[in-house]
């Protein structure tokens, strides 16, 4: 049952991600819902569990895409980055949430802008880079809220696994 | 095995997953992906489009009448523009064939209105795919400008590559000077002209255009406005920054080209 409260609430994930969230952009910049899921997913989870969750969003999320696996590496690679940071935090779950978010917001922006400079010579424009993420993290932190919020039951676990 | 050997082991099996993947290509599981979520989409759109279109109707009943006669006014000032427009190019079709020119058909496309159900970072999905004749590499344009190209096609959905994607490259030129470069995307905001061999005579402002050396895009369609030009003497080609017309961010009905 829990499996398949899952598997319904991340398909409703995927179809707003694709659907509606694009549609409410600001200066062309939208939150990403799938990243929010796989680190609150992430933060009491065990590792084989959380990474492939992290896996199989990731890899959903690229078969909306044009052959770039991309996403599912780097959810993958964020997810094995909350799995060690949660290690050595000591503090309230809700602030090692709000800055594994900031963080991986972040750094997904910068690999993916490395990701195209590399395998594409696309150039990097570092102010855009830069001012979206900013707006990116305030974004997924508000979306985050709205998450936890109406969701808090199946991404967050109590039970020890 | 300690917990960062596990992790460490778990992300070679998660790269090793990624690769295989890119390596098999799975359009097969990609195509089925679009059929089976096309319909939640479309029907996610529709509700959505319906929910923010009834405040606005309500509002505009208000303005119907004065809003009517004024369509009708632009309309037939249109009807006008067109029918001489159309003159324009059958003299031109005249005057070309008087000199044996052999030109593409830049006056006779059929445009297929579709609606943008889905968007997954810069691809769009639309609402048509195969069964309404769509094709992979058709263009697809707004009033303001090009959009993209046709990627992958579906029975009842397709994905349009925007230009504003790095992966994606048009060839181009600045519509006064008739420079011809490759437009590549580089933010949700902006492209660059690149590959310019002569500059001297690009100005901000102008407009860049579709190139007739391109197979896949119709030559003349506007793609963006120059808003900065990059003159490096120690390299051999020139580059320009290029503002987009159309809006990326607000995309809810395209036209494909058949």
């Amino acid at each position: 049952m829990r499996y398949f409260q899952l598997f319904i609430y991340s398909l409703a994930i995927l179809l707003l991600q694709t659907t509606l969230i694009p549609r409410w952009a600001i200066f062309g910049v939208f939150p990403d819902l799938v990243l929010i899921v796989i680190v609150i997913y992430s933060i009491n989870r065990p590792l084989e569990k959380a990474l492939a969750f992290a896996l199989i969003m990731g890899f959903a999320q690229d078969l909306f895409g044009f052959g770039g696996y991309t996403n599912a590496l780097v959810k993958a690679i964020v997810c094995g980055g909350v799995f060690l940071l949660r290690e050595k935090f000591s503090g309230d779950t809700g602030l090692l949430i709000t800055g594994m978010i900031a963080g991986s917001t972040v750094f997904v922006s910068l690999l993916l802008a490395f990701y195209h400079y590399y395998f594409f010579a696309s150039p990097v424009a570092w102010g855009w880079e830069l001012s979206s993420s900013l707006v990116r993290v305030v974004y997924n932190l508000f979306m985050t809220m709205v998450i936890l919020t109406f969701s808090k039951k199946v991404l967050l676990s109590d039970e020890q696994e | 095995m300690t917990k960062k050997t596990n992790l460490f082991y778990s992300l070679i099996v998660v790269i090793l997953f990624v690769v295989m993947a890119a390596v098999f290509n799975l359009s097969g599981a990609r195509r089925i992906t679009l059929n089976l979520f096309a319909p939640l989409q479309s029907t996610t759109s529709f509700l959505w489009q319906s929910t923010i279109k009834v405040p606005a109707s309500v509002i505009g009943v208000w303005g119907l009448g004065r809003e009517n006669a004024h369509l009708k006014t632009q309309l037939t000032a249109l009807e006008i523009k067109i029918s001489l427009l159309q003159a324009v190019a059958a003299e031109n079709k005249r005057l070309n064939d008087a000199l044996n020119f052999v030109v593409a058909n830049r006056y006779g496309f059929d445009l297929l209105p579709v609606e943008v159900i889905g968007r997954q970072d810069n691809l769009l999905i639309i609402n048509k795919g195969r069964s309404a004749g769509v094709a992979v590499d058709m263009p697809a344009l707004v009033k303001d400008g090009l959009v993209g190209r046709i990627v992958e096609v579906a029975n009842n959905s397709a994905k349009v590559l925007l230009i504003i994607d790095p992966v994606s490259s048009v060839a181009a030129a600045v519509q006064k000077s008739r420079d011809q470069g490759i437009i590549v995307g580089v933010t949700a905001r902006s492209l660059k002209l690149k590959y310019l061999v002569r500059g001297e005579n690009i100005r901000l402002g102008d407009l860049v255009v579709t190139s007739s050396t391109s197979l896949i895009f119709p030559a003349g369609v506007p793609i963006g406005i120059v808003t900065k030009i990059h003159k490096n003497v120690s390299e051999l080609f020139y580059e320009v920054d290029v503002a987009p017309t159309a809006d990326f961010s607000r995309l809810e009905e395209i036209y494909l080209i058949k």
